[in-house]
């Protein structure tokens, strides 16, 4: 077997959010079919959390590359962290104004009522945890107005369950929750990927009780699985270079994973 | 670029503490089988020793039985063990006079014999009934002026002992208790009468000299009853005769 089928495979699980990159699993294809009609319907805001690595950013990312050609949709992968600077990207993205000096809120929502708009812009900010809270009660002000459509994502963390929080509760018209892959949708995850870049071979490779292994390690999480398949394929790389370990090209030996496991650090030594 | 070989020594050791505890785990299940298996064994072997002596006691059960079947000899015997007649020593046969006898040297038993059994060995062993005469005519010659004469009777006796010691003849071990008990020394006739009896429970002089001698150490009730049941048994003229020489106070 080539060398390169595993270079293609490292590269095909590179830990980086394109929309084309996106998996159609049955239960993931649902939610985001959820999503769509939502953003569709008359809403203050939409909440889409999950714990890190669950796929909100591809999620996102995915909505923004569909709906963008048909509705006024705009993604901000990045949090804009400054009150003004906010303000001022969203007056300049939606409504064309570009304003000179510090624009707050008061000044924006002036902005926004003198700009008649043909359509309520949909605005998806990934990342709102880091946000801070005054400007969340800001954002969530303008969502009142029903002049701006907001769907934001956060980190469901343990400590603190953000759903929960008083000016969320009162104002998400819809929250989805995304969770980890199952053992079966992991598999299903790692062959499509696979066999989207055309590495057939490698995609066979993944059996049952790789799956399983895989599962034990990554928990169903498609960052970490992304990291560990990466990380794997490297070390195969290296062994087919050094010849230093007898590769077996049916199935993927559960040393490298565990070995890739330590490397990443989802395990320890 | 990943350090390969690093990795896999840290896989080595991550794979290591991985079975660790399930190592531990097989080795401390197979020491605490080790430890019940051999304390079992221990237990057992213990068991088994604590046993053996009900094993050795058989034989001593079986004889024990064999006496039972002999009703007459058993009850009497029992009842004799059980009170003592002078001391408690005295109650229980000891065969530890017959081991002394069995150290020293073999005496020339050839004259004994051709002095007390002039006839012959083989009827001697076979009845009493033909042994006493022989005594009483061996007495007789001597009250003829005959050979015999009761200034050797200690040592003809030791004689006597060694060959009965060999030979372990009724009529050897009678004639012994009859000897002691006309040396008055009753104790050691009632011993070698009460052995007569062991051997052969069926010679009535044995019971008459094993009667006599119970009188003469005192238990004339012992000897009375054991008389009577011997007498139910046996229906022996001699000891009927005797005991009512015991009961009238003839014999004292």
């Amino acid at each position: 077997m080539d060398e390169a089928i595993f270079l293609n495979s490292k590269d095909v699980f590179l830990d980086v959010v394109k929309a084309e990159d996106y998996v159609q699993l049955d239960r993931v294809s649902t939610i985001y079919q959820s999503l769509k009609d939502s953003i569709k319907k008359p809403l203050k805001m939409i909440l889409l959390y999950g714990k890190p690595g669950t796929g909100k950013s591809m999620f996102l990312n995915k909505i923004y590359n569909d709906l963008s050609s048909s509705m006024a949709v705009y993604l901000y992968a990045t949090p804009i962290l400054d009150d003004s600077e906010f303000f001022k990207t969203l007056a300049s993205d939606l409504l064309n104004v570009k304003y000179q000096g510090d624009l707050n809120f008061t000044q924006f929502v002036k902005i926004l009522d003198a700009n008649s708009l043909s359509e309520i812009p949909v605005v998806l900010l990934d990342e709102a945890q880091l946000y801070s809270t005054s400007l969340m009660e800001k954002i969530r002000l303008l969502s009142d107005t029903r002049k701006v459509k907001f769907v934001i994502t956060l980190h469901k963390t343990e400590k603190e369950d953000i759903i929960a929080k008083e000016h969320f509760q009162t104002r998400i018209w819809e929250s989805i929750e995304l969770e980890n892959a199952t053992k079966s949708e992991l598999k299903i995850y790692i062959q499509k990927k696979l066999m989207k870049a055309n590495c057939f071979d490698s995609a066979n490779m993944f059996g049952t009780k790789v799956i399983n292994r895989i599962y034990k390690i990554t928990d169903g999480n498609y960052r970490d699985t992304n990291k560990l398949l990466y990380a794997m394929f490297e070390i195969y790389v290296q062994y087919r270079n050094n010849n230093s370990f007898q590769i077996d090209y049916n199935n993927i030996s559960v040393k490298i994973i565990e070995m890739s496991a330590l490397h990443i650090g989802l395990i320890h030594d | 670029m990943i350090n390969i070989n690093e990795l896999e020594s840290r896989w080595l050791k991550y794979k290591i503490k991985l079975f660790l505890p399930y190592i531990v785990i097989s080795i401390s299940v197979m020491i605490i089988f080790l430890i019940v298996y051999f304390y079992f064994q221990y237990t057992a072997e213990i068991k088994i020793e604590t046993k053996n002596p009900k094993i050795d006691l058989k034989p001593k059960i079986v004889l024990q039985k064999k006496i039972k079947t002999e009703t007459v000899h058993k009850e009497i015997e029992q009842e004799i063990k059980e009170i003592p007649i002078v001391e408690k020593t005295v109650l229980v046969p000891s065969l530890n006079f017959m081991n002394k006898n069995s150290r020293n040297s073999i005496p020339d038993y050839k004259e004994i014999e051709e002095i007390y059994f002039n006839p012959s060995k083989k009827k001697i062993e076979k009845k009493i009934e033909i042994i006493e005469p022989l005594v009483e005519n061996i007495k007789k010659e001597k009250n003829g002026g005959v050979v015999i004469s009761r200034k050797n009777t200690k040592s003809d006796i030791e004689h006597v002992k060694k060959r009965f010691q060999k030979s372990n003849n009724p009529a050897l071990s009678l004639f012994i208790a009859k000897k002691y008990y006309e040396l008055g020394k009753y104790n050691q006739a009632y011993n070698y009468a009460l052995l007569t009896n062991e051997i052969n429970n069926e010679i009535d002089a044995s019971w008459i000299i094993f009667a006599k001698s119970l009188v003469k150490l005192g238990k004339k009730d012992k000897a009375i009853t054991m008389l009577k049941k011997y007498i139910n048994h046996s229906n022996s003229n001699s000891a009927r005769i005797l005991l009512d020489n015991i009961t009238s106070g003839k014999l004292k």
